[in-house]
């Protein structure tokens, strides 16, 4: 996992908001990688999670003069790309049913798994609630801190703990039954 | 699974980047389209904005209404009536700004401040009034209604210029929380215009602008989050 440079695409960010035409190119470069897997995770569709960073970028030219200097920009992006994420999911609940029947009907958990020494990370993601899965994937693979997640989710930093140690629990469990 | 390997496990999964023609694709539509912005006021501003327009509300509302209200309430119901409505426009407003920032800290819990301030102004009326009468029971009440509901309206215009400057990941949450402040608007209007001191009159007809202004708020958010998902906001 890349290490997050302390203030830099802060700096960026402020820049992009003075129209840096090249502090902007940066920042999409830099933060880009990151918000792309955030979005893969969630829809394990690569032509979908580009679609989704394109409308991520859209959101966040539209809404940059809403971040402040001074403040910390990932969980600003991040919460942004939730939004995006979850519009995406509303858009194509109506097109796509089908793909509800489809993830309600298999569990990872109680299917015979094919005996692997180490289960691919979206498989195990994917046996985790969608809040649960998403708070793992902003802490362990994103690198935000609780306080940064929280700020991202809307929620209090105790629930993105609670949430957090409950997919633990469950990600050891699924890998304790698979090994 | 030891926390190791799932650490491990977990960062392997940082290995797909984007398609570079996307990204240079997003540059391109991103680059052609810089213009300069200016970003958004502090949050105190912000909330000082929001609250000169409540205030601004009330005393528009005394100019057209007078302030019987005001007159018949004792000293202590005063204090405590208007001291309950400043305290909840300030939070009001605190949860407002802190929705049109996208990953602001949210000191205030939409959902804890909507339940806590029903609660707060039902037991409020038990304490502050104690006469309780339905004589003319509707009469007396549809013109405090209508008088409410116009000063929520004000109100809810107001809000809606302050949360468009901003950018909503929570729409729902940020419309039905202006829809509220509007109603809590139009409720310390009539409590400075309107002189009647009846409980029942007080619970249905002064605080039914705040259920009027939160449901309609509801509303508006529901489109809201129905266009953002159809993306044509």
């Amino acid at each position: 996992m890349d290490e997050r440079p302390a203030g830099e695409v802060e700096v960026l960010m402020s820049r992009y908001q003075q129209a840096d035409g090249e502090a902007t190119a940066t920042l999409i470069g830099r933060l880009s990688p990151q918000i792309f897997q955030f979005f893969l995770a969630q829809v394990r569709d690569r032509s979908l999670a580009e679609d989704l960073l394109q409308d991520f970028w859209l959101r966040v030219h539209k809404a940059r003069h809403t971040f402040r200097t001074g403040e910390p920009l990932l969980p600003w992006m991040f919460a942004i790309a939730r939004r995006t994420k979850v519009d995406q999911y509303r858009r194509n609940r109506n097109i796509k049913s089908h793909e509800f029947q489809v993830e309600q009907i298999p569990d990872v958990v109680s299917r015979e798994p094919e005996r692997k020494d180490t289960p691919a990370l979206a498989d195990l993601l994917e046996t985790l609630p969608a809040a649960q899965r998403e708070t793992i994937w902003l802490l362990k693979v994103s690198g935000l801190s609780l306080e940064e997640v929280a700020r991202a989710t809307g929620s209090s930093v105790g629930a993105v703990k609670q949430r957090a140690h409950r997919a633990y629990e469950k990600l050891r469990k699924i890998f304790g039954e698979q090994a | 699974m030891s926390d190791e390997e799932l650490r491990r496990l977990l960062a392997e999964g940082t290995q797909v980047p984007p398609d570079e023609k996307r990204l240079a694709e997003i540059r391109a539509l991103l680059t052609s389209r810089l213009t300069p912005v200016r970003a958004l006021p502090s949050n105190p501003f912000l909330i000082t904005v929001s609250l000169a327009g409540f205030v601004l509300i009330c005393l528009l509302a005394t100019m057209y209404g007078g302030h019987g209200g005001w007159h018949v309430l004792s000293p202590f119901q005063s204090i405590v009536y208007f001291g309950v409505f400043l305290s909840l426009a300030i939070l009001f407003s605190i949860a407002i700004v802190e929705q049109v920032i996208p990953g602001a800290p949210r000191r205030v819990r939409p959902g804890w401040l909507l339940a806590g301030a029903a609660l707060l102004l039902v037991a409020l009326i038990p304490v502050l009034f104690e006469r309780f009468s339905f004589n003319r029971f509707v009469e007396s009440g549809i013109p405090c209604l209508e008088f409410g509901t116009v000063c929520a309206a004000i109100g809810g215009a107001l809000g809606f210029l302050l949360i468009r400057k901003g950018f909503l990941t929570t729409p729902l949450q940020a419309a039905v929380l202006t829809g509220c402040f509007a109603g809590l608007a139009g409720v310390t209007a009539l409590a400075l215009v309107c002189p009647q001191l009846n409980a029942p009159h007080i619970l249905v007809w002064h605080f039914g602008t705040m259920a009027i202004g939160t449901a309609a708020g509801a509303l508006i958010g529901q489109v809201v989050e129905w266009r953002m998902a159809r993306n044509e906001d």
